[in-house]
């Protein structure tokens, strides 16, 4: 027998669905309809999406919140710049490596920092992203302090005129995105999410699941080391240049990340991805607020981590919660994106 | 002593505590009067911790009154309690394993309630802390740690002593002595509760006792007059 | 040559010092509430910029400054605990830090809006430029020992006041085990309140010390974070004088980098860090308790 609550979260899963496919049907058109511009904001989108899943994984599920995340997006543009500028690879080929090499620098980053606990392993990899910042800015071939632009061959490897540019970069960022998202979705509802789970709320007990804790946590570092790596890269082919500053940016890959997971939801799948839409919008329309659009985000987020710390996905439980005379036994959202196998 | 239509020193009336969804105390009535010891006893995960970390004032029933000396002390907090003359020897002792052992008795006079408990006394009353009174808490033997939290709790000068399960993991001898204090204590005016899950040694030293079972009083009254079968059948909930 | 050495290794050690009374006030923050206050290098630079007001304005010296500046900053902080930080503490490790983090960007991002994106500094009225000579042709100069003495004499008093007053035996119990303080009737949420007011009282005093020493801007506070942070860590997490050590090694490391390249100054530093961490990962002294 279904519960209401079981019948309704089942309705409403059938429904997120089919929107799910519309709009993917809509994802994958829309370059043929949409502006130029239309592409590069939502590109920046799927760009953020992907960050924040990546945060949302290290700190709402693995407790292992990081500060530095900066790093592996600085180290996949600088790996794509090297591989593919200087050692003359041909850039699909070097984009399709800079995860390797962000998993590879993954791991030599944990034995570093895996001994601080909490909040001292965040300002751990802090402080490991601005050294090999200030290392990267000393690199030869890199342009130094100021950086360097790719140069055309490489510029135009995915598309020579700027709409099909456009339009490439347009679908590898989807493409990762959504690869993202749905591989949190499917890792949650894993082994290794709930052992996740455990081992956030008691170190000892991820060994229920039949998983080596040890091994976990730096797997799942390495793991996020690859997929920011990847999106610096991509961000690399966006913005057409690297340098120390903007590759290695602790406001554009840390804190506004952080912000929009906050503000979306820490754990939960779908946080990042409305997250990152409300930062896109509120960005857009306060725009020229400057510095107060970081004050009023800075806010929010103290707000919703002091009346709600599960974001705008805990509101919209409640309020579904609300609207329904139904007593629910569940949260709806996170009941979609959190579902534990029973 | 009050007599029967005197304000009891502490009286519970209805008290119910629930920890998020789990209702651990119901409409629990409990009395101590002064200068009496009272036993509260239940198996484990009765409810006993609960209920007496309630009446020092850690977390809020939800429904219910604790009134000391008439006082409403329910919502008040533990600090506002404790100066008011309640004072706690918690379960598994509790020291502070970075302070001495002398400093983890100070510590009980924070509180500030004028009285006649002064370091020379407790030392005379404990005179094996001396040699170690400046050892850390943890490194010490057990007995010697819930001699401590004795002291600890003696320090604030309190009216009501509130002991939870003060035998856990000693030597028979150890516990002997303890419960041999307990009649100098009254006659200094300090009431005393006990908690205990052993019964036989609560029900010997006190005038009255309680028992919980899952949250409720399920038998209650004077030692001699109840039949150690009731006590069992009340305890464990058989029969 | 030799004696650029010792001049050099001196300048180090008295970075230090600066760098001990950053981390002092984060240090005793963690110890005794298991917060990573995050804003910390932003309220220093913010008591900084109140620093600037209280000269500028109100034509103070640095020194009468400070004697103004550090029972403002010891109400902002306890403010600050009341209003926002109790609110958070029992929501497990992240939700805290989190709001340290919003709060400093929040400061940050106030302070250029106050203040413009500018660097500032403190005027002292010749004390910055002023040297002592130690002899041998070994010069120092004024300030940096100054800061250093203050350093010194801060974590003096603070480990007077943890390990010999009764607030302090307080602080420690409560830092031990809340839930037993609050058993026995110890107000932790004061003792949290106080804790977090004399952190940034330290601050305030580190906040002036920067601003004489060198240039600050609103964007100044995470470098200041980070420079407290591997103070902490170097020396030891809950162990004063370890702080102190870690500063010493954290400056002296940096000025080594710097004879190399500017830019190498602050990396030096890290890597330092990040080395002691390897071979010492609790740090080089223990959290103090009794024998
Ligand atoms: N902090 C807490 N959160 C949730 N449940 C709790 C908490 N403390 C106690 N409980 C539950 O409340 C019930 C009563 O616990 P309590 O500790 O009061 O029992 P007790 O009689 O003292 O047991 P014991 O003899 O083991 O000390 C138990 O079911 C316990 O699991
Ligand atoms: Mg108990």
């Amino acid at each position: 027998m279904m519960s209401a609550s079981d019948r309704l979260s089942h309705v409403l899963r059938t429904s997120i669905i089919a929107v799910a496919i519309a709009a993917l049907a809509l994802v994958v058109m829309w370059p043929m309809v949409g502006s130029l511009n239309s592409l590069r904001y939502l590109a920046e989108l799927f760009v953020l999406i992907g960050l924040a899943q990546m945060w949302n994984l290290l700190s709402g599920y693995a407790g292992m919140a990081t500060v530095g995340q900066h790093l592996f997006v600085g180290v996949g543009a600088y790996s794509f710049y090297g591989l593919a500028v200087l050692a003359g690879w041909p850039a699909p080929l070097a984009l399709l490596c800079t995860p390797v090499l962000g998993a590879m620098s993954a791991l030599p980053a944990f034995a570093m920092i895996v001994r601080l606990r909490t909040a001292y392993f965040a300002i751990g990899t802090w402080v490991l992203a601005e050294s090999v910042k200030i290392i990267a800015a000393k690199l030869p071939g890199f342009g130094h302090g100021l950086g360097a632009s790719l140069p055309v061959p490489v510029a135009t490897a995915f598309g020579s005129s700027s709409a099909t540019r456009l339009t490439a970069i347009f679908y590898l960022t989807f493409i990762t995105a959504t690869g993202l998202t749905l591989g949190m979705a499917v890792l949650m509802r894993s082994r290794i999410g709930l052992a996740l789970r455990a081992l956030r709320d008691q170190e000892s007990a991820a060994h229920v699941f039949g998983i080596n804790s040890r091994r976990l946590r730096p797997m799942i570092f390495a793991g996020v080391g690859a997929a920011l790596a990847l999106l610096g890269a991509l961000t690399t082919l966006q913005r057409l240049r690297i340098s120390p500053d903007t590759s290695f940016s602790l406001l554009d890959y840390t804190v506004n990340i952080i912000f929009i997971v906050i503000i979306g939801g820490i754990g939960s799948t779908a946080g990042p991805v409305i997250g990152a839409v409300i930062f896109i919008v509120l960005r857009e329309s306060l725009a020229n607020l400057g510095p107060i659009y970081l004050i009023i985000l800075g806010l929010v987020a103290i707000a919703m981590m002091l009346f709600e710390p599960k974001g705008v996905v805990g509101l919209i439980d409640r309020l579904a919660r609300l609207s329904l005379t139904i007593p629910f036994r569940r949260p709806i959202l996170s009941s979609l994106s959190n579902r534990k196998r029973t | 002593m009050t007599g029967p239509q005197g304000t009891p020193l502490l009286s519970i009336e209805g008290l119910s505590l629930w920890y998020g969804a789990v209702q651990a105390l119901w409409h629990i009535d409990l009395r101590i009067d002064e200068g009496e010891c009272v036993a509260v006893i239940g198996a484990n995960g009765a409810g006993k911790s609960s209920l007496v970390n309630a009446i020092a004032g850690v977390g809020r029933p939800r429904s219910g009154r604790i009134r000391l000396a008439g006082l409403d002390i329910e919502s008040l907090q533990p600090s506002r309690v404790s100066a008011l003359g309640i004072a706690i020897v918690p379960e598994r002792r509790r020291l502070f394993p970075s302070l001495s052992i002398e400093e983890n008795i100070l510590v009980g006079a924070q509180v500030g309630r004028p009285g006649p408990w002064t370091l020379k006394k407790i030392y005379d009353l404990f005179p094996e802390l001396v040699p170690i009174r400046s050892l850390g808490g943890h490194l010490v033997s057990g007995g010697q740690q819930q001699m401590a939290a004795i002291a600890r709790a003696l320090m604030a000068n309190p009216r009501l002593l509130l002991c939870d399960e003060i035998s856990l993991g000693l030597a028979p001898i150890i516990v002997a002595r303890f419960y041999s204090m307990f009649p100098a204590l009254r006659a200094s005016g300090i009431s005393i509760l006990v908690v205990e899950q052993e019964t036989r040694r609560a029900l010997g030293a006190c005038d009255r006792f309680y028992c919980l079972l899952d949250g409720k009083v399920s038998l209650s009254g004077r030692p001699l007059e109840v039949t150690e079968d009731a006590v069992n059948q009340s305890y464990f909930g058989i029969g | 040559m030799v004696t650029g050495w010792i001049e050099l290794l001196l300048q180090g050690v008295l970075l230090g010092g600066l760098y001990a009374l950053f981390g002092v006030g984060l240090s005793l923050v963690f110890g005794v509430m298991r917060l990573v206050n995050i804003a910390h290098g932003d309220l220093i630079v913010l008591m900084a910029y109140v620093g600037l007001l209280l000269t500028d304005k109100l034509g103070l010296g640095p020194f009468t400054a400070l004697l103004v500046l550090i029972p403002l900053s010891c109400a902002f902080g306890f403010a600050l605990q009341a209003a926002l930080f109790e609110r958070i503490l029992n929501a497990g490790p992240l939700a805290p830090l989190l709001v340290a983090f919003g709060l400093a960007v929040v400061i940050q991002n106030s302070l250029l809006v106050g203040f413009g994106a500018d660097s500032q500094k403190l005027t002292a009225g010749g004390i910055e430029v002023a040297s002592l000579s130690l002899g041998s042709g070994i010069d120092v100069g004024v300030l940096p020992l100054l800061t250093f003495a203050i350093a010194v004499i801060t974590i003096g008093a603070l480990q007077l006041l943890v390990y010999r007053s009764s607030f302090g035996r307080l602080l420690r119990a409560v830092s031990d085990d809340r839930q037993a303080a609050d058993l026995l009737g110890v107000n932790t949420r004061t003792i949290y309140r106080i804790a977090m007011a004399i952190s940034m009282g330290v601050t305030a005093i580190a906040a002036i010390m920067m601003a004489m020493r060198a240039n600050f801007a609103p964007s100044s506070g995470p470098t200041q974070l980070i420079f407290a942070f591997e103070a902490v860590v170097i020396g030891g997490l809950g162990n004063l004088w370890g702080t102190l050590a870690g500063g010493i090694i954290l400056g002296v490391a940096q000025i080594a980098g710097a004879q190399i390249d500017a830019a190498w100054q602050v990396l030096f530093g890290h890597l330092a860090f990040l080395g002691l961490l390897a071979v010492r990962p609790n740090g080089l002294l223990q959290r103090m308790a009794p024998e």
